[in-house]
């Protein structure tokens, strides 16, 4: 017996189901826009692209855990409005990075993003970035390319020195203070071991020191005996490397192992013995200078306090990674502050942030950023020393405020 | 004169430590014919297991004795539980242990950690030698001593006991070995916890030496495989003789030709390949 329409129970709603469930589904984009112009008073959203697996994962972790350390202690909120923090993983990898970055910027609807740590994602970034006009503040990702004239953009800010400035200012400070004239060059074999070893030869002579060699092994490399044997055989009276990651203990280690510690003195680039590496790396480590922008010893107010908040919480020294970190979120939340919360203007937020670097104290000093958005900063020389029960980068000088236009004579033709 | 004995003395300690790691590999490919790419697993999960015991107990014996135990116990429940289920599927065993791989290493990211570290050398071993105008670090001489004790307890263990003679007869033959009686499933576990022994065995070594990090388990499973395809996949012999010649070409192509650093490691196992490619002692 066939059952009539109208003996089935709700069977006109069961059969319109489907033509409901169509309908909300293609109204619902159009009731968003109503939900995003809501959103001018939700919480300021920003996107991090930074890595969390991968070779550069511990560099990545710790500019979030600096990241965090203000964020939290300003309670999460700015300008009057919360603030909402979407973090993805770029893995170290350029591709990953880009669809990360898309993904913030189109389907969260972040306001800005921070990030990231690999170069090479950085470069893939640039264009996007600045085609969406959006502000990027990079943490870490130092090739000097980034900020040169015809590559920068408006909307990308860097906290942190390029290969050049650093390493640049470090040939003039050693001909300076230290009686050494003929340097062995070394460099990891990618584009910021090359570019970081080439600013301190050129700088090294262009005060009037000599290069006797110059070696790139590849990244990764498990042995380096076959390089620093080659030290012997040369007139050099001490090494200068860029040495970084997984890298920097083998190495330091195996400097010593092979009897050149004591014998030729080692100087770098701090990634050889930043705060991150240098605890596994004992007493192998004791008396290498390095350069770079921070190290966790610097003796100001600021930081001591800044030092102690970090250990406080991760019962570590902060590294030059995390203090990166921190100061972005000084950096983003001053200039939210500064603009009252209104960041939906991005060319707005983009001038505010830059306008925000003389307001705020970072922890390794003052920074203010030049006419292609790149940081000006201090710059320390620092040594290995053990104080107490803790290996720390002692800091023998600082240069102040290094810009990267004093360092790029000798490759960028202005 | 210094340039070439250090340069050799390293070739052959890194060899050795090759060997320990290629080895097991090549063991397990012998018998089992499967394609284990979870070694580099058992490499790294054994270097850090060396390192916490390490910093618990400060005895390298203790940290080695545990790593490898402990490595091919968990070897041991993968083979029962997951792998001997897919016996004769070359590809999905492959497959299976490239998974592995993949979560080891995210395990052993969230327990240790993404820091680089180095185990800390035994006792007595820290310090560099003097032999005439050579500096030479002492532990690395004991990598030798020690790949050299190992590959003649290896070698004792397949050509003078009867467990060798089964290892060479399943590594001939499985079906004729099934054959004739020898209990296949239980060799097949036998060889794969061995395999996974001197995996976590190789992990303290070379952690000591090359330190441990995430990423040491990809690199390191990339050099054990030039390894065997240089030597034969199966051989112990081949293992040996692969290792020392890997280590020694890496050092001086390097040393010599420092440009073509990535290009060392794989000439020769691109050499062998076009020439012989069964490898040098390699049973096809």
């Amino acid at each position: 017996m066939v059952r009539m329409h109208s003996e089935i129970p709700f069977s006109g709603l069961r059969r319109a189901r489907p033509v409901v469930f169509c309908l909300a589904a293609l109204l619902a984009p159009a009731l968003a826009p109503a939900a995003a112009q809501a959103a001018a008073s939700g919480p300021v959203t920003i996107g991090i692209v930074l890595p969390n697996t991968g070779p550069l994962a511990v560099v990545g972790q710790e500019t979030v855990r600096g990241f965090d350390l203000y964020m939290n202690k300003i309670g999460l909120r700015a300008g009057g409005r919360e603030i909402l923090v979407i973090k993805e993983d770029e893995e170290g990898k350029p591709d990953v990075g880009l669809t990360k970055a898309k993904k913030l910027v189109e389907r969260d609807g972040v306001h800005l993003v921070l990030g990231p740590t690999n170069s090479a994602t950085a470069l893939a970034l640039r264009d996007y970035i600045d085609a969406q006009r959006i502000p990027l503040v990079v943490p870490q990702a130092n090739t000097r390319i980034l900020t040169a004239p015809g590559k920068a953009s408006r909307w990308i800010l860097r906290l942190i020195e390029t290969s050049d400035q650093g390493c640049y200012p470090m040939g003039a400070w050693m001909m300076k203070n230290t009686p050494y004239r003929k340097v062995f060059a070394m460099g990891a074999d990618f584009a910021i071991g090359h570019h970081s070893a080439e600013a301190f030869m050129a700088g090294f002579k262009a005060a009037g020191g000599q290069v006797v060699k110059e070696v790139y092994p590849p990244l990764n490399t498990l042995d380096f005996a076959p390089y620093l044997t080659q030290i012997a055989a040369t007139p050099a009276d001490f090494v200068w490397g860029w040495i970084g990651g997984s890298d920097s203990p083998r190495f330091v280690k195996q400097y010593q192992e092979y009897g050149f510690k004591g014998k030729v003195p080692l100087y770098g680039y701090n990634t050889m013995v930043d705060d991150v590496a240098l605890p596994a790396m004992g007493d192998a480590a004791l008396g290498i200078t390095t350069v770079g922008h921070y190290t966790a010893a610097i003796d100001t107010p600021a930081n001591r306090s800044f030092v102690q908040e970090f250990e406080q919480k991760y019962r570590n020294w902060p590294s030059r990674y995390a203090e990166a970190g921190y100061t972005a979120a000084q950096l983003i939340a001053q200039a939210t502050a500064d603009l009252q919360g209104a960041v939906e203007d991005r060319a707005k937020l983009r001038d505010a942030l830059l306008a925000a670097a003389e307001r705020i104290q970072a922890p390794r000093g003052p920074i203010r950023f030049d006419k292609y958005q790149q940081v000006i900063t201090d710059i320390y020389i620092m040594r290995v020393e053990r104080r107490g029960d803790r290996l720390v980068n002692a800091v023998v000088e600082r240069i102040p405020a290094v810009s990267q236009e004093d360092t790029w004579k000798w490759w960028q033709k202005p | 004169m210094t340039f070439w004995v250090v340069q050799a003395l390293n070739g052959v300690s890194f060899g050795m430590l090759l060997f320990l790691l290629a080895a097991g590999l090549s063991l397990i490919f012998g018998v089992m014919k499967v394609l284990n790419l979870a070694h580099g697993s058992f490499y790294l999960l054994g270097a850090y297991l060396g390192l916490t015991v390490l910093r618990l107990t400060h005895s390298f014996l203790l940290a080695l004795a545990a790593a490898a135990l402990g490595v091919a116990a968990l070897a041991l429940l993968l083979e029962r539980t997951v792998l001997r289920r897919i016996y004769g599927e070359e590809l999905r065993q492959a497959l299976l242990t490239f998974g592995v791989l993949f979560i080891i290493a995210d395990q052993a990211l969230w327990i240790w950690g993404g820091n680089p570290q180095t185990l800390p050398k035994p006792a007595g071993f820290t310090a560099s030698v003097r032999l005439g105008d050579v500096i030479f670090p002492s532990y690395r001489l004991l990598v030798i001593a020690v790949g050299v004790v190992m590959g003649a307890a290896l070698w004792w263990l397949q050509e003078r006991t009867r467990v060798g003679a089964v290892i060479r007869a399943g590594v001939d033959d499985e079906e004729m070995a099934r054959g004739i009686g020898v209990n296949t499933p239980l060799l097949f576990t036998a060889v794969f916890a061995l395999g996974a022994f001197l995996a976590g065995f190789g992990g303290v070594m070379g952690g000591a030496l090359l330190g441990v990090y995430p990423g040491a388990d990809f690199e390191v499973l990339l050099l054990a495989f030039v390894v065997i395809i240089i030597g034969g996949l199966g051989s112990l012999k081949g293992a040996f003789v692969g290792g020392l010649l890997v280590g020694l070409i890496d050092n001086f192509g390097k040393a010599f030709f420092p440009e073509l650093a990535l290009f060392t490691v794989f000439a020769p196992m691109a050499a062998i390949l076009a020439v012989r490619p069964t490898g040098l002692f390699g049973k096809a």
